[in-house]
C-alpha cells in the first residue's frame, strides 16, 4: 500500500512538473493534448490490486457452523495481557483476543464476550487506537448482555477500527500482524477441537483445509515486510504451513470421498504447525 | 527550500490520511447499513478511485456460506461498474446486467478465491474528466 501511495505521489508530482514546463513551450495546445491523452491512457492501464485478509469473524462463523462445542480453556487467558509490552506483541495479542472474542460471541458466551471486549478495547487504546466502539453500543450491551447481534457488531467495529487506525498511522506491519494473528488463532481454536475419529468432524477438517485459499492474501501482505525481525519467522512459518496444507489436500475433486481427498497425517502436521505459530505469537 | 519541501510532503501525507479516515467514516455510516441482516465481517475495503482507473480485490470465499457484497460510491460520484470473476477470469456476476446495482448476494458450491474488479461507469459520449475521483467502499457481510 505504501508503495502504491508512493507511486501515486511520485506520478502526481512528476505530472505537475510536466504541466508547468509545457505552459512555457511553443506548442502549448498540442502538448496539453498529448499530456491529457497520456494521462488518460496511463490511468486506464493502472490497476491497483488488493488482497483481502480473512477476518476472524468469518473464520469463527464457518467453524461454528460445523457444530463444534465451545471450549473456554482454548482461549488465550486475559492474565497474559500484562506480558505484552511492545507494539508488535500488543498488535499480535489484539488479533488473538479478537478471534477469541468472535469464537465466544458466536457461541453465545456472553460473560466471556464482555470480558474480552474490555480486554480488546484496552489493548487497542494502549496502541493508540481510540474509540474502537461507540460508547452508546457498549451501554446498550451492558443493558442486554445476551444480544448476540450487538456483540458481533461490536467485534466487527473493534476489528475494523483497530486495523484501519493502525494503517492510518502508517503502522502497516502492526496492522498485518494483528490480522494474521487473528486468522491463526481462529485456526488454532478449530484444529484443537478436531477429534480425528469422529465422522462428524470431517466437515471441520475440510473447513480448516479450505483455509489454504487465504494463504495467497497472507503471503502477499507479509512479503512486503518479511525483512522485519518480528515478521520474518512468521513468514517462514506461513510458507511451511502452505507446504503442509498442500500435502494434506490430495485432490480438489469434490466427487471423491473424504479419505481420497484428504491426508489425515498431513492434517495432523497442519494442526501442530498452527499450534507452534500460535504459541510463538502468544508467548 | 528544504522547509517548503517538508511542508509539501507533510501536506500530502496528511491529506491522504484525512481522505482515508473520511472514507472509513463514509463506509461505516453509509455502506454498512446496506448489509441489512448480514453481519459485517470486520474488514474495511475502501479506496479513493479515479475515473478510468480499475481496482481489483482478491478474496477467498467459502462454500455453503451466504455472503452479501456491497459497493458504495460517495453520492457525487458516478455509479460503479463491478464484476466478480473466478481464478480463470470467467465472469460470475456483472452488475451491468442488473442495472449497475450496488450489491450482490451469493453462495458458492465450492470454496474459491474470487477477483472483484471495480471502475466507475464510463459515459462514452462525455469528454474524459480526470478530476472525478472519490471514495468507494466495499464491505462483505455474512449470513449468521
Amino acid at each position: 500500500m505504501r508503495k502504491i501511495l508512493l507511486i501515486f505521489f511520485i506520478g502526481g508530482f512528476l505530472g505537475a512538473c510536466n504541466l508547468t514546463s509545457s505552459k512555457n513551450g511553443d506548442g502549448k495546445q498540442s502538448s496539453e493534448n498529448i499530456e491529457m491523452q497520456l494521462m488518460k491512457e496511463n490511468t486506464e492501464k493502472m490497476k491497483r490490486v488488493f488482497f483481502v485478509l480473512p477476518s476472524p469473524i468469518e473464520t469463527s462463523l464457518l467453524i461454528k457452523k460445523t457444530g463444534i462445542h465451545f471450549r473456554e480453556e482454548l482461549l488465550n487467558s486475559t492474565d497474559n495481557l500484562s506480558s505484552y509490552s511492545t507494539s508488535a506483541s500488543r498488535s499480535i495479542a489484539l488479533g488473538i483476543y479478537c478471534a477469541d472474542l468472535s469464537y465466544a460471541g458466536l457461541n453465545e458466551q456472553y460473560q466471556i464476550s464482555m470480558e474480552y471486549i474490555n480486554v480488546a478495547t484496552n489493548l487497542a487504546e494502549s496502541l493508540g487506537i481510540l474509540r474502537t466502539v461507540e460508547p452508546k453500543k457498549i451501554k446498550l450491551l451492558e443493558e442486554n448482555l445476551t444480544n448476540k447481534e450487538l456483540i458481533v457488531d461490536i467485534i466487527s467495529e473493534i476489528y475494523m477500527e483497530s486495523s484501519e487506525q493502525l494503517r492510518e498511522q502508517d503502522r502497516y506491519t502492526l496492522a498485518s500482524l494483528m490480522m494474521i494473528s487473528g486468522w491463526i488463532e481462529s485456526l488454532y481454536l478449530a484444529t484443537q477441537s478436531v477429534k480425528m475419529d469422529e465422522i462428524k468432524h470431517q466437515i471441520l477438517i475440510k473447513r480448516v483445509l479450505e483455509q489454504k485459499l487465504s494463504l495467497e492474501s497472507i503471503k502477499n501482505v507479509l512479503s512486503e515486510n518479511k525483512a522485519d525481525v518480528v515478521v520474518e519467522p512468521i513468514y517462514k512459518d506461513i510458507l511451511e504451513l502452505e507446504r503442509l496444507f498442500s500435502k494434506s489436500i490430495k485432490s480438489d475433486n469434490e466427487n471423491l470421498d473424504f479419505y481420497e481427498r484428504y491426508d489425515l497425517i498431513g492434517f495432523e502436521q497442519v494442526s501442530l504447525k498452527i499450534k507452534d505459530i500460535r504459541n510463538y505469537m502468544v508467548n | 527550500m528544504k522547509l517548503k519541501f517538508i511542508l509539501f510532503v507533510l501536506t500530502i501525507i496528511l491529506s491522504v490520511n484525512f481522505g482515508y479516515s473520511q472514507c472509513k467514516g463514509f463506509a461505516k455510516s453509509e455502506c454498512k447499513p446496506r448489509l441489512e441482516n448480514f453481519i459485517h465481517d470486520g474488514n474495511y475495503n475502501g479506496v479513493v478511485l479515479n475515473l478510468g482507473e480499475e481496482v481489483e480485490l482478491h478474496k477467498a470465499f467459502f462454500s455453503d456460506q451466504k455472503y452479501r457484497m456491497v459497493v458504495c460510491p460517495e453520492e457525487h460520484l458516478p455509479p460503479v461498474h463491478f464484476k466478480i470473476m473466478n481464478s480463470d477470469l470467467e465472469v460470475i456476476f456483472d452488475n451491468k446486467d442488473k442495472g449497475f446495482v450496488g450489491y450482490y448476494d451469493f453462495k458458492l458450491d465450492k470454496s474459491a478465491t474470487l477477483i472483484i474488479s471495480l471502475r466507475f461507469l464510463k459515459e462514452e459520449d462525455k469528454e474524459f474528466d480526470r478530476s472525478i475521483s472519490g471514495c468507494v467502499a466495499m464491505l462483505f457481510g455474512l449470513d449468521m
